[in-house]
């Protein structure tokens, strides 16, 4: 099991889907087999771990989701504001 | 009056009361019910269908429907509507398979009490309050302040102001400009007095489109359905604890004017 992986900032918001179900797949797997002995938060702290790395990733993409959707009229905007300033002067 | 999410959803003052009766069958038939029940969104981590995709959720399993009492612990409550909750898909993966009570601890719940009396937002993130065990819990399984959604809830935000204030700059600029170029009309220049006009024409029309991207804001997304399960028309509206937070045109400029004075 990979755990410690660095995430690539090359990965589709798919690939990272996928990659977090995998890893919440994995520790699922891990709970049902544990059978309630002592020491699972700890054999689950590794793949938490991961998790958060690829929640991080996934966090980079929606932020470059939103500012795709939204930047260009804001731009298109803060030009027309800027050139209408000069203009007023 | 066109009506826009606030940019920081604060946690539920109230209760979310069910005013959905679904007829009985599957649990994915309630689906439009949920929808309209819990105001477009997830129950738990306040985030908006249009949070998640400007080209709506459905279809691309963003939302779905959570079982209060998890399907392992108790499937007799599959298709029980009221065991049924809408949550988005990082809540839902989440709590995975979790059951909802564990070492004398409960998940709470949102249509029995007021998820502001338990949490609380603290930036982009909505905290559990002080010594509050079942809201910690909750806030756990569920990873109400996972990275991704800090980040959602901080680009709704930011994107929000940054719209108003540039609504702001556009409106009165066009003003502005106008009077200017009214004023100055006589001066030899009227290269510039044209350029204003121009100008200012220009910026009606980025105002416009700058309002339509805002709609996209709507706490009622387009693509909902105008009919659900019940085969009512008259609970097709949002719940209190959203509808009260919602914000028009003019409250979202007045914010905007005032953050700057900040």
């Amino acid at each position: 099991m990979i755990v410690h992986q660095q995430v690539s900032t090359d990965l589709s918001p798919q690939d990272v889907q996928a990659s977090i179900d995998a890893v919440y797949d994995q520790m699922r797997v891990l709970v049902a087999s544990h059978g309630g002995r002592p020491g699972l938060r700890q054999a689950l702290r590794p793949l938490r771990e991961r998790l958060r790395v690829l929640q991080e990733t996934e966090a980079l993409q929606v932020a470059a989701r939103f500012d795709s959707h939204f930047q260009a009229e804001y731009d298109a905007a803060q030009a027309l504001i800027a050139e209408a300033r000069e203009l007023l002067r | 009056m066109t009506r826009y999410l606030p940019p920081a959803t604060q946690p539920w003052s109230r209760r979310i009361e069910r005013r959905h009766t679904p007829k009985t069958g599957s649990y994915s038939s309630f689906r439009q019910c949920l929808r309209w029940e819990f105001g477009f969104s997830c129950a738990f981590c306040l985030l908006h269908e249009t949070d998640l995709s400007q080209v709506g959720v459905e279809g691309w399993s963003l939302m779905q429907a959570e079982h209060r009492i998890s399907q392992s612990d108790d499937p007799s409550q599959r298709h029980i509507y009221s065991n049924c909750f809408y949550i988005c898909e990082r809540c839902n993966k989440s709590r995975g398979a979790m059951s909802n009570h564990e070492h004398g601890l409960a998940l709470l719940d949102p249509c029995t009490v007021a998820w502001a009396d338990h949490f609380e937002r603290v930036g982009d993130t909505v905290r559990p309050r002080p010594n509050n065990h079942s809201a910690q819990y909750t806030w756990e399984i569920y990873d109400l302040d996972d990275p991704s959604k800090v980040q959602t809830r901080e680009r709704r935000r930011y994107w929000l102001e940054r719209y108003a204030e540039a609504l702001l700059d556009c409106a009165n600029l066009e003003l502005m400009l106008l009077d200017k170029a009214v004023d100055e009309a006589d001066d030899r220049d009227s290269a510039k007095t044209d350029r204003r006009l121009a100008v200012a024409q220009s910026l009606r029309r980025i105002e416009s489109s700058l309002l339509e991207k805002l709609a996209e804001f709507s706490p009622i997304p387009k693509n909902r359905s105008s009919s659900c399960r019940c085969g009512r028309t008259e609970h097709l509206s949002l719940f209190e604890g959203l509808a009260e937070q919602t914000i028009d045109l003019p409250e979202l400029l007045t914010q905007a004017k005032k953050h700057r004075k900040e």
